[in-house]
């Protein structure tokens, strides 16, 4: 089972780590803009829409990596390994 | 299919091409698309769930207990972009410069591992697990052709079907 990561802690991360980011929500995803950089596949839910939900990781380290976030930074926010 | 006794260890990487066709609806038009090898790196992480990263399209990560079923997912999300951008899109030149933006977008993160483990399959260093091989410079492109009644066939219907994967080296 994929490690799970509440998606309120992924938007803290994105505040501090990624200052200008935007997010938009689709029927499918969440669209993560940030710079010239667009992730597209960050889930609504692990299990379906609800309050702060819980996502697989790996999404959000694939965004990271995108992204070029500084590891430090994000590592405060979100455990990833 | 590899089993369990022969499955790669934690941290082993998977160079993948991918080839899609899907049709899909847009507002006010139908539409055909030819995605050829596109990148993906399949990682089986430390939680022991596989994680298949897109390097191109970066934007776009899936994961399964295994290499195929990870693919399956990828698979079904990359449609699911497909249809996130027929939803956002008002005309068929907006909808293809979008949908061209996302394939060629790079997860620049992930692009030096895939090199990288194209060059071990390459040397023979990396299992096939029955994957089939395709050189890793293979030509990447995405057509994407607006569809009427004089070019739609059964044949679309099936188009999901069509996916094709093979490891790069």
């Amino acid at each position: 089972m994929p490690r799970l990561v509440k998606l309120d802690d992924v938007w803290r991360m994105l505040d501090a780590c990624a200052s200008g980011y935007t997010r938009r929500e689709t029927d499918h995803h969440w669209i993560v803009t940030f710079r010239d950089f667009q992730f597209r596949s960050l889930p609504l839910g692990a299990h379906g829409r609800r309050v702060n939900p819980e996502i697989e990781s790996g999404y959000v380290r694939a965004m990271v990596r995108m992204f070029g976030l500084d590891a430090a930074c994000v590592e405060k926010h979100v455990n990833l390994r | 299919m590899m089993t369990a006794q022969d499955a790669p260890a934690i941290g082993a990487h998977l160079p993948f091409l991918f080839s899609y066709r899907d049709t899909l609806f847009g507002n006010g038009f139908v539409v055909h698309v030819e995605a050829k090898n596109g990148r993906a790196l399949c990682v089986r992480e430390g939680d022991d769930s596989w994680w298949m990263y897109g390097v191109n399209p970066g934007g776009m990560a899936a994961h399964g207990d295994d290499p195929h079923a990870a693919h399956a997912a990828f698979r079904k999300t990359f449609s699911d972009v497909l249809l996130d951008i027929a939803k956002d899109t008002r005309s068929f030149d907006e909808f293809r410069a979008q949908v061209e933006k996302f394939f060629e977008a790079t997860n620049a993160g992930y692009e030096p591992e895939w090199r990288e483990a194209a060059a071990a399959v390459r040397a023979g260093l990396v299992s096939r697990d029955g994957f089939s091989v395709a050189p890793a410079d293979s030509p990447r492109s995405v057509a994407v052709t607006l569809k009427n009644s004089d070019n739609v066939s059964a044949i679309d219907n099936v188009a999901a079907l069509k996916a094709q994967l093979a490891q790069a080296a």
